[in-house]
């Protein structure tokens, strides 16, 4: 008899155990699989916009050789449903240059989701020409 | 027994699940962190990448600043007029006039550090300048490599820029344009962007470049015997300064030679047999002799003396010859070539012998490339039977009797006869007309052909990104 209610006590502190350390597992698991999905989220977000900058730098490369100078712009993307802002400036700082044959200047890129305006990446790049561009 | 037992599993069974639930949650982050870590530093590594393509413009910037006089006198206007956007860029030129051969620089490329810097080295490559520039941003590298040239505004239409009014004559095919080259570009370099630009200063710093390059080795050695290599095995053991003439003997065995490396041999260069040469500087004080099919690819050659391309042998790359540069018996210059001979000698009154010519195509010779001939001695000679697609540019006159697709620039085009003549009369006789027995057509892709960086207006040849 005595045994017995020795028992029973431990399965009440047993089962308070148990319900606390699932309590805590589940917490922690929880915890860990929305980190594990931000990331996986935060990934898929900077990558998409890393790529739409690498796109946006590409085009301006394509000014290498122009006798046009390409202005700012400023336009939207979709990709996977997601709204992206793709922005490029010319930073006006830097782009005296005092050799006449090759001319460059400094451009920031950036990539903001439209949904929360977080910025996701921004670039700095130089740009050369020397197709004789005008201004 | 067994009932406590069983009540006590519970607790174990709790463990045991939450312990495997955790290390199940925490594979699945880690896995997710893997997977989204190349992601994750996509935008510190492109912008690595961006740094190291700017290092490429700033120092193109660098390496054409203005002279040290002309930027004292900006830096002057500068404090006078207390401009600071001005100041600062002429203080950053003034600081980067100076951009050394060989030498490892830190650029500061953009108005903010905050996102990186590069490290640039430029290095001469005969005909070419190369760009290195190491791009860093937060732990991330990436390497970009340019090479700088010229580039000529020419039209496919124009075939001939000649130094005189006078159209060609002698029973030559001329189909396309004959151009007269103005008086101002004749003889040297003008502000013109002109197909005649030619800027002598640059072409003699290289050469004094790598003439310090033979004369910082020649102080402590002496010369040996020719050094032959006829296995594969002993290419490793050849040395960046090889103390005498070389010789790579294929006859035996094929050899193959594949490295990005400059070798300085202190004599003649002698290649000969089946050996295939990739990718190798050679700078030579002696004499270079491509022989009997062999093989260079994308190869730089500065040579003191004469380069001789013979019997099939087969050259793509770039080469600077400082006395004169034999194409003969079949040999073949492909890919783009450039072929420049710089012959400073003056004539010796001791001898009736005048050679007017430094580069000879005879013999069925194929050339792909720009050939190019300046100096005191910058005739081009070309005889039947070959065919030159690219250009033709002499400083002085062109011998043609062969087939050319492109173009051809010189003062004066005369005959072989003529050529004999002069080069053994004193003072030669200047006929005043054009005489060519070869033919010229036009050549659609004459634009993507790369001139030295000491020709028309610097741009980069090539272009290439680390991965």
């Amino acid at each position: 008899m005595k045994h017995a209610r020795y028992q029973d006590g431990m399965t009440i502190l047993e089962a308070l155990i148990a319900i606390l350390i699932l309590g805590i597992t589940t917490t922690a698991i929880t915890s860990l699989i929305v980190t594990g999905d931000r990331i996986a989220g935060r990934r898929t977000t900077i990558y998409t916009a890393t790529t739409l900058a690498k796109s946006e730098i590409e085009r301006l490369r394509a000014y290498e050789k122009s006798l046009v100078l390409p202005k700012d712009t400023l336009y939207d993307e979709v990709v996977n449903g997601v709204e992206y802002e793709v922005k490029r400036n010319w930073i006006p700082n830097d782009t005296i240059s005092m050799n006449s044959t090759v001319l460059h200047r400094e451009y920031s890129v950036s990539v903001t989701r439209k949904i929360n305006q977080s910025v996701s990446v921004s670039f700095r790049t130089l740009q050369g020409y020397y197709g004789e561009p005008t201004q | 027994m067994d009932v406590r037992n069983e009540h006590g599993s519970s607790l174990t069974i709790v463990l045991i699940f939450s312990v495997f639930a955790l290390i199940t949650t925490s594979v699945y982050i880690i896995s997710q962190w893997t997977i989204a870590k190349p992601g994750l530093l996509a935008p510190s590594s492109f912008q690595a990448l961006l740094n190291a393509r700017s290092g490429i413009w700033k120092a193109m910037e660098l390496m054409n600043a203005p002279p040290p006089d002309t930027l004292a006198s900006i830096n002057t206007l500068g404090t006078k007029f207390n401009d600071t956007l001005f100041g600062k860029q002429t203080q950053n030129i003034a600081d980067s006039s100076a951009l050394p051969p060989d030498d490892t620089t830190d650029v500061s490329i953009f108005s903010s550090d905050s996102f990186g810097k590069c490290k640039v080295i430029f290095t001469y490559i005969p005909c070419f300048k190369n760009l290195e520039s190491n791009g860093i941003f937060r732990m991330q590298s990436k390497t970009v490599s340019a090479r700088l040239g010229g580039i000529l505004h020419t039209s496919p239409d124009t075939v001939c820029f000649l130094g005189t009014k006078i159209p060609p004559q002698g029973g030559g095919l001329i189909d396309g344009k004959v151009t007269q080259i103005p008086d101002s570009t004749l003889g040297g370099p003008t502000k013109s962007k002109f197909i005649s630009e030619f800027r002598k200063q640059d072409l003699v710093k290289v050469i004094s470049y790598y003439k310090a390059k033979f004369s910082n080795t020649n102080d402590s050695l002496f010369q040996n015997s020719v050094i032959t290599i006829q296995d594969n095995d002993k290419i490793p053991t050849i040395k960046d300064i090889v103390n005498g003439p070389l010789l790579l003997d294929g006859s035996h065995h094929d050899l193959y030679w594949k490295e990005k490396r400059r070798i300085l041999v202190l004599g003649d260069l002698q290649i000969t047999g089946t050996v295939t040469v990739e990718n190798i500087e050679f700078l030579v004080s002696g004499n270079v002799n491509l022989f009997d099919n062999c093989v260079f690819r994308n190869v730089s050659i500065f040579c003191s003396k004469t380069l001789t391309i013979t019997d099939k042998a087969v050259f793509s790359g770039n080469a600077l010859s400082l006395y004169q540069i034999n194409a003969s018996k079949r040999g073949r210059i492909e890919n783009n070539s450039v072929l420049v001979a710089y012959n400073e000698k003056k004539d010796t009154s001791s001898s009736r012998i005048k050679v007017l010519c430094s580069i000879f195509l005879t013999q069925e010779v194929r050339c792909d490339g720009t050939v190019i001939s300046c100096g005191n001695r910058a005739g081009i000679k070309t005889d039947k039977n070959v065919i030159i697609h690219g250009s033709l540019w002499s400083d002085s006159v062109i011998c043609h009797e062969g087939t050319l697709l492109g173009f051809m620039r010189c003062k004066e085009l005369i005959s072989s006869e003529e050529l004999d003549s002069r080069q053994t009369s004193t003072p030669p006789p200047i006929s005043g007309k054009n005489v060519m027995k070869g033919s010229v057509r036009r050549l659609e892709t004459i634009a993507d052909y790369p001139y030295p960086f000491f020709m028309g207006k610097p741009s980069i040849v090539s272009w290439e990104e680390s991965m």
